[in-house]
């Protein structure tokens, strides 16, 4: 089976198993808009303060939800030996990366237009340049979902994983909470510099970590 | 390899002299005869312990990467850059802190503040949380540990240079640029500049020295680890006790209890 | 406080902690040799690289 077959085989797998247990839908979906309401309680509701940060408290809130998305992409394949199955399928490890993170970052992309749309209702955005938004956030994602797949299936195995993948997660993922902000703050036509150096970043960012994703996630596997 | 071990031992012991006498050094040149800075006055004395130890958390973070990838390079794989790998993590990590404080008692009495969101600052700020997500990763026993903890530390030390670059850029967008890179970017001459070469000397002695050492003190803990789960499993064989997993357990890295 | 009091704090504080931490890994040495078995003393480290 040739690497996309494959890539499109485990993307598919996790899919399924969100199209039937529905926990990102109704259960990271939610957490993500309790936050954005929760940051809007911790912040002046006056419409100056909110608009302005909205960017920046729209991308936290997805990266709080995309802990949960990983630590849920894991947890279902510590299941009936999913882990060992994995291993043993022949299947190429780079493919199971791909998969596992293009699922993930599917799910993103959902929670994304959710949150986004919350963001925009509560905090009063106007949209300036959609492209933008759009070409930043599909980078950014690209750059999380690789990562979190990477540390996820480094902390597969261990009882410590729930805690451990945030601690190692977050501050490795900082350049694009940056720069996802940045290009989102021009998007929304809040900055006066161009959002576009910014997305290159993300993507830079992001072919990197697939990058190394692609190559380290077999050994992680094993170990796992 | 006695001899080996008795020569260890002798050069460890003049690296930690020498590290220790060119402290002393190095406290007499930082605090009486470097002059005062012409603008940040006797405050500029911290800058002869604060970037001597942000080189050395630098330097050991460094260190962990290298080994990690030796690590992890069939070639030349070996628990002792695992062992290194780890030592200079814990090092670094106490560096970092250091580093940060060190900065942060700098630039209270000099620009009025005790934080600035610089790039240098926040990518320090930044590895010493990449350091302490290392340390939590390395204190999870089992077989995996050196090939996880490799893989971790690497991925971190591509992160350093991209979370640099894109705080910068972003300090630069905004055009603030900041008291700290005019006036570290200004020349130091004579006294001054000799100072802070040999603090820079002194504390990479500092840091040789303490790696012989944490290495040691992780090659026993390693060989301790190894005889408690030995002595574990053969006990759980021992009382008969077979169930689902028998003594795998025992080795983290198993199914969720 | 003065100038010199944020030096000084500096510097004492630097030495606190090159000696504490100094003083932290002889002390787990200390213990972790305690555990060794008696006859056995631990190998050179460093030397040779282990399979």
């Amino acid at each position: 089976m040739n690497l996309w077959r494959e890539v499109m085989l485990v993307a598919g797998k996790d899919l399924r198993i969100e199209a039937r247990s529905r926990v990102t839908l109704y259960q990271v979906l939610p957490f993500g808009l309790i936050v954005v309401l929760l940051f809007a309680f911790a912040l002046d509701p006056s419409r100056g303060v909110l608009a302005r940060v909205a960017p920046g408290l729209f991308w936290v809130a997805v990266l709080l939800a995309a802990l949960l998305a990983v630590s849920r992409s894991f947890q279902v394949e510590t299941e009936n030996a999913a882990r060992d199955g994995l291993r043993l399928s022949g299947l190429d490890p780079a493919a199971v990366f791909l998969g596992k993170a293009g699922a993930i970052a599917v799910q993103l992309a959902v929670l994304e237009v959710a949150l986004g749309a919350g963001v925009a209702f509560l905090y009063d955005v106007e949209l300036r340049s959609v492209g933008l938004l759009v070409a930043a956030a599909v980078a950014a994602t690209a750059g999380v979902a690789a990562t979190g797949t990477l540390y996820g299936v480094l902390a597969a195995g261990l009882r410590v994983r729930e805690t451990l993948v945030p601690l190692l997660l977050l501050p490795v993922v900082a350049p694009v909470m940056l720069g996802a902000t940045r290009a989102w703050e021009a998007g929304l036509g809040r900055a006066a510099s161009d959002g576009w150096p910014w997305v290159a970043l993300l993507a830079l960012f992001a072919t990197l970590y697939t990058s190394i994703g692609m190559l380290a996630f077999g050994s992680l596997l094993e170990e796992a | 390899m006695r001899e080996d071990a008795l020569l260890h031992r002798r050069v460890a012991t003049v690296v930690g002299w020498s590290a220790l006498v060119s402290l002393a050094v190095l406290a007499v040149l930082g605090l009486w005869v470097a002059p005062p800075d012409a603008v940040q006055r006797d405050a500029q004395r911290l800058m002869y312990l604060h970037v001597p130890a942000a080189w050395l958390a630098y330097l050991a973070f460094g260190v962990t990467a290298l080994g990690s990838a030796l690590y992890l390079w069939r070639r030349t794989r070996s628990p002792v850059w695992d062992r290194i790998a780890g030592a200079s993590a814990e090092i670094g990590v106490v560096f970092t802190a250091l580093t940060l404080v060190l900065g942060s008692l700098w630039g209270r009495p000099v620009w009025g503040i005790w934080w600035a969101w610089d790039a240098r600052l926040v990518t320090t700020a930044v590895l010493f949380f990449l350091y302490v997500g290392y340390l939590a990763l390395r204190r999870i026993p089992g077989p995996g540990r050196a090939t996880r903890c490799a893989i971790a530390a690497l991925i971190a030390f591509v992160d350093v240079p991209i979370v640099h670059f894109s705080v910068d850029w972003w300090r630069t967008l905004h055009q603030e640029g900041t008291v700290f890179n005019d006036e570290l970017k200004a020349q130091i001459h004579g006294t001054m500049a000799f100072t802070l070469f040999w603090g820079v000397l002194a504390f990479t002695l500092v840091f040789v020295y303490l790696l012989d050492k944490r290495y040691r003190l992780e090659a026993l803990e390693e060989g301790r680890d190894e005889r408690e789960l030995e002595q574990a499993i053969a006990e759980r064989v021992a009382s008969g006790e077979t169930g689902p997993g028998g003594a795998a357990d025992l080795v983290d890295s198993g199914a969720p209890r | 406080m003065t100038d010199a009091g944020y030096v000084v704090t500096g510097w004492v504080l630097t030495a606190v902690v090159l000696a504490g931490y100094w003083a932290s890994i002889a002390r787990r040495t200390r213990r972790a040799r305690r555990t060794l078995p008696p006859d056995r003393t631990p190998a050179p480290p460093g030397e040779t690289p282990e399979p």
